[in-house]
């Protein structure tokens, strides 16, 4: 039986205050396979960012507690190594590229120090070595090599984001976390940091898990989706199926919600989707979309809710899985 | 670099010579003889006057003004106390070693103390490590230092008897002192380095650190203690003010001769050369003290760093065009 | 920054009180301080000076006895003593001033370091006791001329500083005259010094001689110019060249002085006043700044003898530790004083003057000031001074409690209850305020309190200014006699800053009864006693006590003549002796 690259079964996580208890994961199960990329797909305040953390094991614990379920990456369960066995792992193995730029740098250190930082953390400290492929990452992302000693606060977004890039991608990592890359960035920007990711993911055959809550950008990048709704993955397929079968009402309602370029005079009118996001602290019995969803009957209140599978690889939770 | 260092040394001179101005006026106008208290209260009316005239306290406030500026800055000279007749500047140097070794030794102990404390309670927020040293330091910075110099005074003079309750000799007589002038600095200190740590922790760059695999000890030193040290640097202005003017209190509960005592009783006595020179003194340690810190930030902080660095560099760069 | 939820908040508070309780409770803990090793009985020992009485039934065990130091012993002891009980030298450890920047003769000034200027340099003249006769010290032989404004005296010719230079009067033209025209300062009472011969001079003094007149108002010690200008000013400042029985040793500006014995005093030890007998071998003046602190330094005995306030006092009787309270009567006695200028309210209205003297409880006001320790009597001056009069207690003329008469006084001066508001400004904290603040609204005077601090008073006060107030505290300085008291109230030549002068009010028939009674009989002083107590330009408040603290193996203490408090080792009269474990 070959080892799962990564394997994420039953996964809960709460935020534990002295307020409330925020369901942020609520059994969340998915695989990876190497060399591809899986798109998590939701709204803010989903989870998606939780369960991408919980992968690389660094949520803030107070007040994060891992309730339940495992993460198997490469044959290793996550959450029995220990900690040391995770050092390791975090920045040559696993990467992870932080979603706001401006802030993911530390801005007393130069640019140049933070990716030969986390070189020489996984090259046996050899810090010759380290500035060196610092100075060739820099490059490789398109940032002149003279800029190595400059600070975060003299570069713009872009170029930030692509140190971001250059630090996650340093070691030649496995598998890389993308937490909204580009979300920050404007337009034409983000298709140049698209380009290289995807670029350099080819080249390295490295694994993504891509978040974002942007539908473009995942036909452009992934190979599977999964659509991310309180905390639980209500859709998964591979990008075709999702994208031309989308069979939960909530992922109707996504793509249903996108501004079309149709001429179409009866459809001149934006499309959301009813409602609010629930609140984490308080979700709803039984089905947590119900409240909004437009087909939503009795049965959806109670209990939980069943995962059909709809075809070879594409599952979708709901009662009626199919039939919308 | 050096540019703004040495403009920054130069802004002190007018700085100074208005504190001068300023605190000659002050003791111009606050009323109050000194002439009554060298001479006690029975002397006759035209004694007063005599010697008031003698003292040259009579001429007009401008005249006096100028007199006092060419005495300190040309003849370099503080002029005699009116009571003790003893040269101000002797006086003042020979207790100055006392004030600073008591204002900067306790600032180092409080920084010493206080940002261990804050570091271990922002990084173990919400145990023991935390709420425990923080109350304290809420007592810290609420109470009032002389009673707990004197509460000091009490346990470990009277009751222990193990140190002396006053005076200067030996190490052990600097020890209390050193307490109730470090205990308001460490509260201080505990607790910004505590809050700028939970904010530099909250930052991304740190889970960005942690994410590269850097052990936990690292993260901390490497990447959040600097900057929540930047911070702390501002602050030390503040700090070292009110351990120098807390310095006045200790000095007189210990009866440590300093500076700051000689200018409080100089103040109650009239006696305006002790006092002018005084304060022109503490006025110059100050303003050296703030000077380096602002210099020091700007040597940490690269983004202010490279304020000057860039304007240079545009200098340049326009220059050689 | 993290947001402190309700739950952290009250757990900081519940902490920060928890921690205030305990550091109150070790505070208190520490009041208690049961010191059972030396202390066999406390001590409640009041002392009478002048009379001579010892103190009583002190417990202190004779085999452990260190007699007093032959004080014909000669011979050069060395700078380096070590201080305190264990030294096998009889030393001692004193409070000076709340500050002590130098040792110049010409500039020990204030009543603390005046004592150590004639500590150090002999003075002229000196009182053994309260109301005595001058001594004279430096002085032989004196007489008067001119109607007894001249002073004519010879000194003794052998009075050598400590380098063996000889005192001359050439000396003293040098000290007068750089005082008064190099300095600019003055010389107490002393107009003019005229040289007669090598030893020989005359003083010519603002006014006529009376009893206690030279030792209280000559301000000259003997300082020999050569020593003084071969030292410049740096020299005496902290090594001075010294005429009297002590030299320094050690001199730390602002913190401490260490005096020693010179053993080569010129004079006959038998001659001097108690106060100058001392048989202490050295003596350290430690500056404490902080009254609290001087508690501390006693119960630790860290300082052998101060003077200390009445509430030190009370603590220390009831909790003695190591020290006994030596008690003894009145440092001024203290006056009310009516702003009498032309135009105040009292100026020419004695019934308002008498509803004010009659409406206040001043037993009540001399028991909050003085927390039980003073009296009040109602009469000028107490019996301690020479020159009282027992009989003024009981003749009527005395002040009293009559808040009846007060009203109707009130009403005879023109006043309705209610209408009329008093400014009173004083400088010391007046726990009495309140007590005299009840009395007067009891009748319907409004009484309010400008509270100021000791240089600001003294300004305002020598100004008299009619806005500023209309009753004032007095202190008067009796040096002695009750006849300063009534001079310093009613004398209108003398142009000095008497409180008589502030009072604003002159009478010269009462001029002539306070000078005759200077230099009169009982009667004369009897007569200028009712005379102003018929005036009531002041009402007497109350008579407080001095308190000396003091290790308790120390029996006596001698309080100086002038009535001024000391903490000084040279107190300590030297047939008694000093004992140390």
């Amino acid at each position: 039986m070959s080892e799962k690259f990564l394997s994420v079964k039953d996964l809960n996580d709460h935020y534990i205050t002295s307020e409330a208890d925020v369901w942020a994961v609520n059994g969340v199960s998915f695989d990876l396979e190497r060399g591809k990329t899986l798109g998590l797909v939701g709204e803010t305040g989903a989870g998606k960012t939780t369960i991408a953390r919980s992968i690389l094991k660094i949520l803030p614990n107070p007040p994060a507690k891992v309730l339940g379920g495992s993460v198997e990456f490469e044959g290793k369960s996550i959450y029995e190594v220990s900690e040391a066995e995770m050092q390791k792992i975090r920045g040559d193995k696993i990467t992870m590229i932080f979603q706001d730029p401006m802030t993911a740098l530390n801005p007393v250190m130069t640019v140049g120090e933070q990716i030969a930082e986390v070189v020489a953390l996984h090259n046996g400290g050899n810090k010759e070595d380290a500035k060196n492929r610092a100075v060739e990452m820099l490059e490789t992302v398109g940032i002149p090599a003279e800029r190595y000693v400059e600070y975060p606060h003299q570069f713009s977004g872009g170029m930030k984001q692509r140190v971001v890039i250059a630090i996650a991608l340093a070691c030649n990592p496995d598998l890389l976390l993308a937490d909204e890359p580009t979300t920050a960035l404007d337009v034409t920007i983000q298709a140049q940091v698209l380009d290289l990711m995807r670029e350099l993911n080819r080249k390295n055959d490295t694994s993504m898990i891509l978040i974002t809550h942007d539908l473009g950008v995942v036909a452009e990048m992934c190979d599977d989706v999964a659509i991310v709704y309180a905390g639980q993955i209500i859709e998964k397929g591979s990008l075709e199926q999702i994208f031309d079968h989308p069979s939960h009402p909530y992922t109707n309602g996504l793509f249903g919600a996108l501004p079309s370029m149709k001429d179409d005079e009866d459809d001149d009118r934006l499309h959301p989707i009813a409602g609010m996001p629930p609140d984490p602290t308080n979700l709803p019995t039984g089905c947590y979309f119900h409240p909004r969803c437009p087909y939503a009957t009795e049965e959806c209140k109670n209990g939980p809710v069943p995962v059909k599978e709809l075809a070879p690889g594409h599952t979708c939770m709901c009662h009626k899985a199919g039939e919308v | 670099m050096i540019r703004y260092a040495f403009k920054r040394i130069l802004m002190l001179i007018p700085v100074i010579i208005g504190v001068t101005i300023l605190i000659f006026t002050l003791m111009y106008l606050v009323p109050g003889d000194p002439v009554a208290s060298i001479l006690g209260s029975d002397a006759e009316p035209w004694e007063y006057e005599q010697l008031r005239e003698a003292m040259g306290l009579n001429k007009p406030y401008i005249v006096r003004l100028f007199n006092y500026i060419v005495q300190v800055y040309v003849h370099l000279d503080l002029g005699q106390s009116y009571l003790s007749g003893v040269s101000v500047s002797t006086e003042i140097f020979g207790r100055l070693p006392r004030t600073l070794m008591l204002g900067f030794i306790s600032t180092f102990v409080s920084l010493i103390i206080g940002i261990p404390l804050g570091i271990n309670a922002a990084v173990h927020q919400g145990t023991v490590h935390d709420w425990l040293p923080l109350s304290v330091a809420l007592l810290g910075v609420s109470m009032p230092g002389f009673w707990f110099a004197l509460m000091l005074v009490v346990l470990f003079s009277i009751k222990l008897g193990w140190l002396p309750a006053y005076g200067m000799g030996g190490i052990q007589y600097w020890i209390l002192p050193i307490m109730s002038g470090a205990f308001h600095g460490i509260a201080m200190n505990a607790r910004q380095t505590r809050a700028s740590m939970l904010e530099v922790l909250g930052q991304d760059y740190i889970v960005m650190a942690r994410s590269k695999g850097m052990p936990e000890r690292d993260v901390i030193f490497k990447h959040a203690l600097p900057n929540a040290m930047i911070p702390l640097i501002t602050l030390m202005g503040g700090i070292l003010a009110n351990i120098f003017g807390g310095g006045m209190l200790t000095e007189t509960i210990f009866s440590i001769p300093g500076v700051g005592y000689y200018m409080v009783k100089a103040v109650n006595q009239r006696d305006y050369p002790a006092v002018q020179g005084s304060v022109l003194m503490l006025s110059i340690v100050f303003s050296i003290v703030m000077l380096l810190t602002d210099l020091v930030m700007a040597a940490v902080d690269p983004r202010v760093k490279a304020q000057f660095a860039s304007r240079a560099a545009k200098k340049k760069k326009e220059a050689d065009a | 920054m993290t947001d402190l939820t309700r739950r952290d908040f009250l757990k900081y508070m519940g902490l920060g009180a928890a921690g205030v309780a305990g550091a109150v409770a070790l505070a208190a803990c520490g009041g208690n301080n049961a010191n059972t090793a030396t202390n066999s009985e406390g001590g409640n020992t009041a002392s009478n000076p002048g009379t001579g009485s010892s103190a009583g039934g002190s417990s202190i065990d004779t085999a452990e006895t260190v007699t007093s130091l032959d004080l014909t012993t000669s011979g050069e002891k060395n700078g380096n003593v070590t201080m305190g009980p264990d030294s096998d030298k009889l030393t001692m450890v004193a409070v000076a001033a709340k500050t002590f920047e130098t040792l110049d003769p010409f500039f020990l000034g204030g009543s603390m370091n005046a004592r150590i200027k004639t500590m150090l340099w002999t003075p002229l003249w000196d009182m053994p006791y309260s109301g005595s006769e001058d001594k004279g010290i430096a002085v032989k032989e004196w007489s008067f001329e001119d109607d007894g404004k001249t002073v004519v005296f010879e000194l003794y010719d052998n009075i050598v500083d400590m380098e063996g230079n000889n005192y001359t009067m050439d000396d003293m033209m040098w000290f007068a005259d750089y005082t008064v025209n190099v300095l600019g300062k003055n010389l107490r009472d002393v107009l003019s010094v005229e040289s007669t011969g090598k030893y020989t001079g005359k003083l010519h003094m603002k006014q006529k001689y009376f009893p206690g007149y030279l030792s209280s108002s000559v301000s000259i010690v003997c300082v020999t110019q050569k020593a003084y200008e071969a030292a410049g000013d740096e020299g005496f400042r902290s090594n001075p060249v010294t005429t009297g029985r002590y030299k320094a040793i050690d001199f730390v500006s602002g913190a401490y002085a260490v005096f020693q014995q010179t053993y080569k005093y010129w004079g006959d030890l038998e001659a001097l006043t108690p106060q100058r007998a001392a048989n202490v071998d050295v003596c350290r003046y430690d500056v404490i700044t902080e009254e609290s602190q001087i508690a501390t330094a006693l119960r630790t005995n860290t300082i052998q003898a101060y003077d200390i306030q009445v509430s030190t006092a009370e603590d220390f009787y009831a909790d003695p530790g190591n020290v006994n309270v030596f008690k003894f009567p009145a440092l001024f006695p203290s006056f009310l004083m009516f702003n009498m200028y032309p135009g105040s309210k009292f100026a020419d209205n004695k019934a308002l003057r008498e509803a004010v003297a009659y409406a206040i409880n001043w037993e009540d006001v001399a028991y909050a000031a003085t927390m039980g320790y003073g009296s009040s009597t109602g009469v000028i001056g107490h019996e301690a001074l020479a020159g009282y009069n027992k009989d003024w207690e009981t003749d009527g003329s005395a002040i009293h409690y009559d808040p009846d008469l007060a009203k109707q006084k009130l009403e005879e001066a023109g006043y309705k209850p209610g209408e009329l508001t008093l400014k009173f400004s004083y400088n010391q904290t007046p726990n009495e305020f309140a007590v005299m603040q009840e009395n007067l609204s009891q009748i319907g005077i409004n009484l309010e309190m400008a509270l100021l601090d000791e240089v600001t008073y003294l300004d305002k006060r020598n100004r008299a200014d009619l806005l500023e107030w209309d009753l004032m505290g007095s202190d008067f300085v009796p040096k002695g006699f009750v006849t300063n008291i009534l001079f310093g109230m009613g004398d209108i030549t003398s142009a000095q800053q008497w409180d008589g002068q502030i009072c604003g009010a002159h009478d010269e028939e009462v001029g002539e009864l306070v000078l005759a009674a200077r230099y009169g009989t009982q009667e004369d002083i009897d007569k200028a006693y009712h005379a102003l107590m018929d005036r009531l330009w002041y009402i007497p408040r109350f008579n407080g006590n001095g308190f000396i603290g003091a290790y308790n193996k120390i029996e006596r203490v001698v309080v100086d003549s002038s009535q001024e408090l000391c903490g000084q080792a040279c107190l300590f009269a030297d047939d008694y002796d000093v004992f140390y474990k």
